[in-house]
């Protein structure tokens, strides 16, 4: 188990890299006018990563954010149990998920949202996003909200794609190679999560990603 | 020496079940610009789709050739190497990819299956500004989303920039004039024209004679559910204009 905890109007940026065989409890408390931005990276390989991610805000203006993205393929599993309470009054989240999968893979996300009934003033946002390259992927996005108070900001979304046709058969027209063309796509859909990474851990991730995406 | 450069034979093509192509032959030498009018619905996007190898149409009959190879088992990408580039009737958008990089990528799998150099990228960049210039583009287009946002003007004239850069043997240049002012209409017009040399071809998909006072082509085709009924020379426009279709299609 790893604890994070920010307080005393601190704000913290976590990089979570999530390699095959990955296996791991994060408990966070988020106090006062503090927050903390965590990003995470999930590059399962041919093995399985499996993250849970107790959250709590426990104080006036706390903050927390958590973009997540995913690149599984082969055989590969990836799972994240996000449970996220507000438990203080006018105290932010947002969540972010994408994932792209391809071969056998298959994923899933559980994320709850629990505002307890004398929480008023609160903003939850939940996105999760999947591509699906092939036939054989499996994805499970479940989204789940438990609100209890009035006054409380609260969208979620989800949705399950694949690359769209139209786009690929412009690129390839043009004479970009097939698979540079969903590399493309791919990039585009991912940049989100990306873009909030430094350049060394994008120079350490390369390897892994130019696959992926065009970097 | 032979001077054919695209030839379609027979073609029949459906989209969705649906036969629209019925039979389609044309001829296309080096140097010459052919345009194809027809009614709406008659088929003539349909057959810039199959000649650019969009999957959603499929061939049932006949062959296309490009300098004698034959493009039909072609993926689309093949086809752009070959040097057929199709300018969209309507352009998508590619939210996420900018014109610079896409074109980039494009340009360089062009040139490599060409056998020319790899552009460095002070190069590319300078080749770009000047081929922006014939459309009298901003360079500003360059770092934007694939026709994100752009209007359906800016949506064209980035297909004739992309022409320009690409430098294909045979364009198929799909209602290019529509949705142009008069003065978007004048820059594309000139800026096609400034394309056509005596080693490549183009095709024009149109409705009007207005572009045609900036490229004056060498044959005009009427296509009428799916097939070419009528081939004539640069005047039969005006009669078009004029008269419509009901006198060809009832002769
Ligand atoms: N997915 C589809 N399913 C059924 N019919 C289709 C489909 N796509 C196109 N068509 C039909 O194919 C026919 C030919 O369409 P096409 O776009 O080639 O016409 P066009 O000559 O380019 O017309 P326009 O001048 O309006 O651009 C039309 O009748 C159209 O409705
Ligand atoms: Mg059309």
């Amino acid at each position: 188990m790893v604890s994070l905890k920010t307080e005393g109007g601190q704000h913290l940026k976590e990089v979570i890299l999530m390699e095959e065989g990955f296996r791991q409890q994060y408990v966070v408390e988020v106090g006062a006018s503090s927050s903390l931005d965590l990003v995470m990276v999930g590059l399962p390989g041919d093995g399985e990563i499996s993250a849970e991610m107790d959250i709590r805000l426990e104080g006036r203006d706390a903050e927390c954010r958590l973009n997540t993205l995913y690149l599984a393929g082969g055989n590969s599993r990836f799972n994240l149990d996000v449970n996220l309470i507000h438990n203080s009054p006018d105290s932010r989240s947002s969540q972010l998920l994408k994932g792209i999968l391809k071969g056998e893979a298959s994923a899933a996300y559980h994320g709850l949202i629990k505002v307890p009934q004398h929480c008023i003033g609160i903003d939850a946002q939940q996105q999760s996003h999947a591509l699906l390259l092939e036939e054989g992927a499996r994805v499970r996005h479940l989204p789940q909200l438990e609100i209890y108070a009035d006054d409380v900001k609260c969208s979620h979304g989800s949705t399950v794609g694949r690359l769209n046709e139209d786009e690929l058969f412009y690129l390839k027209s043009r004479g970009v190679s097939a698979e540079d063309a969903a590399r493309f796509l791919q990039t585009a859909f991912a940049m989100e999560v990306l873009a909030l990474l430094d350049q060394s851990t994008l120079d350490y991730l390369r390897n892994a990603l130019t696959q992926w995406v065009i970097m | 020496m032979n001077k054919e450069l695209l030839s379609i034979k027979d073609l029949h093509a459906s989209v969705a079940d649906k036969e629209i192509l019925k039979g389609v032959n044309l001829t296309v030498n080096k140097g010459e610009v052919h345009v194809i009018m027809g009614p709406n619905g008659a088929g003539k996007s349909t057959l810039g789709g199959v000649l650019s190898g969009n999957p959603k149409y499929a061939v049932s009959q006949g062959e296309i050739s490009l300098d004698g190879e034959s493009l039909l088992e072609m993926s689309p990408e093949e086809r752009a190497w070959a040097g057929l580039f199709l300018s969209f009737q309507y352009p998508t958008e590619i939210p996420g990819v900018t014109n610079a990089t896409f074109l980039k990528a494009a340009l360089g799998e062009v040139r490599r299956h060409r056998g020319l150099p790899e552009l460095s990228a002070s190069e590319f960049l300078r080749t770009a500004k000047s081929k922006l210039e014939y459309v009298e583009m901003d360079k500003s287009f360059l770092s934007r989303g694939v026709n994100v946002g752009f209007s359906g003007g800016e949506k064209k004239r980035n297909e004739i920039f992309q022409m320009a850069m690409l430098e294909p043997r045979v364009a198929i240049l799909d209602e290019t004039d529509s949705g142009l002012d008069v003065d978007a209409l004048r820059i594309v017009g000139t800026g096609i024209n400034r394309l056509r040399t005596q080693e490549n071809a183009i095709i024009l998909i149109t409705h009007y004679q207005r572009l045609l006072d900036y490229i004056v082509p060498d044959f005009i085709h009427v296509l009428h559910d799916g097939r070419i009924i009528k081939s004539s020379g640069a005047q039969l426009a005006r009669e078009i204009e004029e008269k419509g279709y009901d006198w060809i299609i009832n002769n």
